[in-house]
């Protein structure tokens, strides 16, 4: 052990430090995220589909919110043939979940901006549900749901991101290309227009 | 800190991405201020709704196709068991997907394709068609300039794309007749349209199809019609350009007019 700490001028005189340094450091670690992506570039059906359940509803659940049920699904469907379009670009220089989710807030950005809907002509986000649910919850959900349908989409976006799906500052720093600053302002912004909807006016 | 340094840090705090200091200076805060920690019990509610939508949600449904046959065994990539529906612009998508494929078998049967066959049986899976295709063609993806050095001459779509598609991407295929250049051009709604350009005397990609050929913007075109859009090939300067998946014999112009005014000193 002593010897090796004779260090970095020794490690490094030409030549030797390969070796060395062999020694001292673990082996990388090959994820199974990058064994998987691996096989989905290599074209294997099974891997592609892994992939694909494995995303596939938390995309969806987004895109409801985001373009509204009768979209969501040709969007998510979209979104899948993007990513194993794309898949060979993929750098892994970060998760695969956040590039996807990138990928699906572009699809979902691109597609209310093509359609530029107004914000009197909200989504029709509601789903058929059958649960018994008591009393205010149920006025407090739907009006969330109704807020959100009409929150502009780059702040909506990042409050679902945030609140479904968890994402940290620096993931959604990821997946939307902005600064964890941005990022901030808009999670702030979202939350007080969705806050006065829900709990009426801030005093 | 004071209630209003506090209420601007606040959404911060919740989510847990204050620095050390700060979020103790919010604590402090909140503990004795019942205005910020309303606020914080709002955000909190706030959640749990969200939460609780995100419940509700349904699972995604998977609609059978009622139009295409479900595909065997042998194909298990995910859109064999998540039946693509056949609507708008996705219909395109995956047409174009497919049709690339059917194109591919130009290798096993010397430039004879039997396009409606492959249609039908890539229907499913046109991204698994799609890598197919390219990798039976030994191809791979290649930039705007990569592909000049591969192929010895100068596409026109990577190079200097018509205005009304964007080029998502481009792949040197070696196709019997030739190397060829693919180009994967996106529409403005998103829709795929593919183009192939290569410099030899067009070969027959569609020999069992019905085809017309026609001018076009003065130029002689041969066009077929595939199930939902049409494909079309022209001779242009030295090059050949095959189009497949246009909607109109407007759109077929636009590619017509552009591509003959585009860099006439292409080499």
């Amino acid at each position: 052990m002593q010897n090796r700490v004779t260090s970095l001028p020794a490690l490094t005189r030409g030549g030797r430090i390969g070796r060395r340094y062999d020694a001292v450091l673990p082996r990388p670690v090959v994820t199974k995220e990058q064994t998987l992506l691996a096989a989905c570039r290599n074209g294997d059906p099974l891997a592609q589909e892994q992939i694909y359940e494995s995303h596939r509803e938390k995309i969806y659940r987004l895109m409801i919110r985001m373009v509204g049920l009768e979209q969501a699904e040709d969007l998510t469907q979209q979104v899948f043939l993007k990513v194993f379009q794309k898949i060979e670009q993929f750098q892994g220089n970060a998760a695969l979940s956040t590039w996807i989710f990138r990928i699906a807030a572009n699809e979902s950005l691109q597609y209310l901006r093509r359609k530029s809907r107004r914000p009197e002509f909200p989504l029709n986000v509601e789903p058929l549900d059958h649960r018994p649910v008591v009393g205010k919850q149920l006025e407090d959900r739907e009006v969330l749901a109704h807020a959100l349908a009409n929150l502009e989409p780059d702040l909506r976006v990042v409050f679902l991101l945030r609140e479904v799906d968890g994402l940290s500052y620096f993931e959604l720093a990821k997946v939307l290309d902005i600064a964890e600053g941005t990022v901030a302002s808009r999670l702030n912004r979202a939350r007080r227009l969705l806050r006065e909807c829900v709990f009426g006016p801030a005093n | 800190m004071n209630c209003p340094e506090v209420g601007s840090l606040l959404s911060i705090y919740y989510d847990g991405e204050l620095p050390a200091d700060k979020r103790i200076a919010v604590e402090v805060h909140v503990e004795n201020c019942p205005r910020c920690a309303a606020e914080l019990a709002e955000l909190r509610r706030l959640s749990e709704l969200a939460a609780s939508l995100a419940e509700v949600t349904q699972p995604m449904p998977s609609t059978p196709s009622a139009r295409r046959p479900q595909h065997g065994p042998a194909a298990s990539a995910w859109f064999r068991a998540h039946q693509l529906r056949m609507v708008a612009g996705l219909t395109t998508a995956v047409v174009l997907l497919i049709l690339i494929v059917g194109l591919s078998s130009l290798r096993a049967q010397h430039e004879h394709v039997d396009l409606a066959g492959y249609w039908k049986a890539m229907a499913v899976d046109p991204v698994q068609a799609h890598r197919q295709f390219v990798s039976r063609f030994d191809g791979h993806s290649v930039t705007a300039d990569a592909a000049y050095h591969e192929v010895g001459f100068r596409p026109r779509v990577p190079d200097c794309p018509p205005d009304f598609v964007r080029v998502d991407s481009n792949y040197v295929l070696n196709m019997p007749c030739c190397r060829c250049i693919q180009s994967l051009c996106r529409r403005e709604d998103g829709t795929l349209v593919v183009v192939f350009e290569h410099a030899k005397d067009q070969a027959d990609w569609f020999p069992d199809q019905p085809q017309v050929v026609m001018q076009c913007a003065g130029t002689e075109c041969r066009v077929l019609q595939l199930e939902d859009d049409l494909a079309a090939s022209w001779r242009c300067g030295d090059r050949t350009l095959t189009i497949v998946g246009l909607r109109t014999m407007d759109e077929l112009t636009q590619w017509v007019v552009w591509s003959s005014r585009s860099g006439v000193d292409n080499k």
